[in-house]
């Protein structure tokens, strides 16, 4: 068991041609990966053309870390006979930080983020992206909305008053 | 490059998850995709803690509410609020009733609304007060066939059931006090002050059936 999950690699190629070699371990924080690799168990290459290299490469830097984090709580686990509850809360809390020292990216990486994340399906990262895009939206009006997130606003003035009209409460604090 | 305007239902509707009422509203005011995907029954947002619904303002009859998580009021005008009064809430579905106590079941995120049959005649004077209590066995929006059942007090507290297509209540005979009741997987349970019983038959013929002594009261049957 150890041989084929820690020591398999899998070579994960980008849209713009760019390869990186991951162990499978890694490879498999991505469900949509895990499955293909669980139908087909000798692939080794696998070409995703909807994620680019730069945003593929923090995909690959978030599953290391949490494996690695998850790799070294098994370990103290393992050696202590028991988890300490302090240092897993220490561990975690860490593993929190780091989350939030990697969300510290622009709205259009976190929007390629949230794709990729949805795409390969790595469900913690697309719960820290999503939750990092709503804690953006939050408390803030349309306006500030759309500016935050450069979005056009392609309502018409007929539209944004019925908006309005409908839930005037919504906006009492924005305004 | 994808821009956030054009992002998928999917993960828009991921983002919906994590907000809060107030906050859907003005997410669904920011483009026409947002508000397309806001509008999606398939979304809702975050759980949270319900809103208090408090009495009306006398002079412009919006209805205030309180939010214990923002900590705040909202003032909302719904007009078929307006002079009601409301006995209690089951699955966003208020039971109000007007000053001529004609009954009715309002939600107030859709503004569906039931009208039902008049109360079961009290032999004393009507008074709000004497409305204790109504539950639903499920929510209407989501299933048709659903029951109503409504507590009120003259001497001791007094039951009726009411389904959609009656034209009238059904009072349930009860002999004991009902302290409250609650509708738990496909019963409804009632509290009477010595004993726990169900409801059987909510169909055609509903009656009291004893469930258990309330171990707590220390009386026998």
């Amino acid at each position: 068991m150890a041989r084929s999950s820690t020591e398999n690699m899998i070579t994960l190629m980008s849209s713009d041609g760019e390869e990186f070699m991951v162990t499978e371990k890694v490879a498999r924080e991505c469900t949509t990966i895990r499955n293909m690799l669980e139908d087909d168990c000798v692939i080794t290459n696998i070409p995703l053309p909807n994620v680019t290299s730069d945003i593929l490469s923090m995909v690959i830097e978030y599953c290391m870390e949490h494996v690695a984090a998850a790799e070294k709580a098994a370990a103290e686990t393992a050696e202590k006979g028991s988890s300490s509850a302090p240092a897993a809360a220490k561990a975690n809390k860490d593993l929190e930080e780091w989350d939030k020292a990697f969300m510290n990216v622009d709205v259009y990486t976190l929007c390629d983020l949230i794709l990729a994340a949805n795409y390969l399906n790595v469900s913690g990262l697309l719960d820290l992206t999503i939750q990092t895009a709503a804690n953006l939206i939050k408390g803030k009006s349309p306006e500030q909305i759309r500016k935050t997130f450069h979005i056009q606003n392609d309502l018409s003035l007929e539209e944004e008053e019925k908006i309005r009209s409908q839930t005037p409460w919504a906006f009492e604090k924005s305004e | 490059m994808v821009s956030w305007s054009d992002l998928c239902s999917d993960a828009l509707g991921h983002i919906i998850g994590f907000l809060s009422l107030p906050d859907l509203q003005l997410f669904s005011a920011v483009c026409q995709n947002w508000r397309w995907v806001a509008k999606q029954n398939n979304c809702s947002p975050a759980e949270q803690l319900p809103w208090l619904m408090m009495r009306e303002d006398a002079s412009t009859k919006k209805r205030k509410f309180y939010s214990l998580t923002e900590k705040r009021h909202y003032y909302i005008d719904i007009p078929e609020l307006h002079n009601q009064c409301w006995i209690g809430s089951s699955f966003g579905w208020l039971f109000i009733v007007d000053r001529k106590f004609i009954p009715r079941l309002f939600n107030l995120f859709t503004r569906e609304c039931y009208e039902l049959p008049l109360l079961p005649k009290f032999e004393e004077e009507m008074l709000q007060k004497r409305l204790v209590k109504v539950v639903l066995s499920h929510d209407p929006s989501k299933k048709s066939d659903f029951t109503v059942l409504f507590l009120y007090r003259i001497n001791l507290t007094k039951m009726a059931v009411w389904r959609p297509g009656e034209n009238r209540w059904r009072c349930i005979p009860c002999m004991d006090h009902v302290a409250d009741a609650i509708f738990f997987r496909g019963n409804f349970y009632l509290a009477c002050s010595s004993d726990l019983f169900i409801i059987s038959d909510v169909g055609s013929n509903p009656t009291m059936k004893l469930v258990m002594p309330l171990l707590l009261s220390g009386k026998s049957i």
